[in-house]
């Protein structure tokens, strides 16, 4: 399984990032969504983890990008937030779960396990 | 029965404080959230070095510092909260302009990044007295602001300014725009006996009536 992790918050990426290494899943970060889309033109990702609200191209676009660029890798919205209609819009455009922040990590892996991609 | 000017104050005051509160409560949750999964990482580094692996003492201190620096950090962004709350239940009829002028621009600082625009101003300016409730003069503000970044491009810069003159304070907005800003409601600077001047594509003044001795701006 390879993960790509994009948020502006540099120390939650990188740190998140780490946590996944020991765990040894292979994973790349993006402190935007600009480099995130430039990230996965080069590769393939089982899975994109994206925080909502970011500079540039934010969390909407990203999924819409990524739902272009990879059908089939599977988006994970991450949001510190929860307003209803932020989340429907981001299930419609074509992400397969949000996670409001803090996410354990934990939580989030059992999201991508696959019983967690049948819910 | 509410005057339907009355209801339209309600409303836009109530509007004003829940964006600012939601920008703020935002920014305290990332701060938890990189600070959840940095301890947690500490965690989990001392877990494997129970196992056996070598564990990388300089890593730990470097995660430790991250993240007392982000409780100052998240710190910081309470005690603003705080303070805007402040200035709506205490009802003060009298702030300083600077104060204002640097919590507003404080709290603006991540909805403007947001939108790709930055934001400056003098933090170490001198108070200034003026008349008008805290509230009124930091909606007014806050409006002319959002005006600003509006009408800004992704990359613009705005630069917040005072200027003092005898019996009056002005507030200079000053950016690269691609529109006119909007003003502030005109029963807003009824309210706080201000003037609202757009400066074409460079921004806009807000200036208020200066007050006497005796400002009450701290808590």
């Amino acid at each position: 399984m390879r993960i790509l992790l994009i948020d502006d918050e540099r120390e939650l990426v990188t740190t998140i990032s780490e946590r996944l290494e020991l765990r040894n899943i292979d994973n790349d970060w993006a402190v935007s969504g600009e480099e995130g889309l430039a990230l996965l033109r080069r590769n393939h990702y089982d899975w994109v983890v994206v925080d909502l609200k970011m500079p540039g191209i934010g969390g909407f676009e990203a999924i819409k990008a990524i739902k272009r660029e990879q059908p089939g890798t599977r988006i994970i919205l991450l949001t510190g937030h929860s307003a209803p209609e932020d989340l429907d819009r981001a299930l419609v455009l074509g992400a397969d779960r949000y996670l409001i922040k803090p996410v354990d990590i934990e939580n989030l892996l059992a999201v991508m396990a696959p019983a967690g991609q049948k819910e | 029965m509410i005057r339907p000017e009355e209801q339209e104050m309600t409303e836009v005051m109530l509007d004003f404080f829940g964006r600012v509160t939601a920008s703020a409560t935002h920014e305290i949750k990332n701060g938890l959230a990189v600070m959840n999964e940095q301890s947690r990482l500490a965690g989990e580094l001392l877990e494997l070095s129970r196992q056996g692996r070598e564990l990388d003492p300089g890593r730990l201190e470097v995660l430790i510092g991250r993240v007392v620096d982000r409780i100052g950090q998240t710190d910081l962004v309470v005690r603003r909260l705080n303070k805007f709350a402040h200035s709506a239940d205490l009802g003060r009829d009298r702030c300083q302009a600077g104060e204002v002028m640097a919590l507003m621009a404080q709290m603006h600082q991540r909805l403007a990044s947001t939108k790709g625009v930055s934001l400056t101003w003098d933090p170490d300016r001198p108070a200034s007295g003026l008349v008008g409730k805290a509230c009124l003069v930091e909606l007014a503000v806050w409006t002319c602001l959002e005006g600003m970044i509006a009408a800004s491009a992704a990359g613009g810069r705005i630069g917040l300014e005072l200027k003092e003159e005898p019996g009056r304070v002005t507030f200079l907005f000053r950016g690269e725009l691609t529109g006119e800003p909007e003003k502030p409601p005109a029963w807003l600077l009824e309210a706080l006996a201000g003037r609202a001047e757009i400066k074409g594509l460079e921004g806009l003044d807000l200036s208020v009536p200066a007050a006497g001795e005796g400002v009450s701006g701290k808590d």
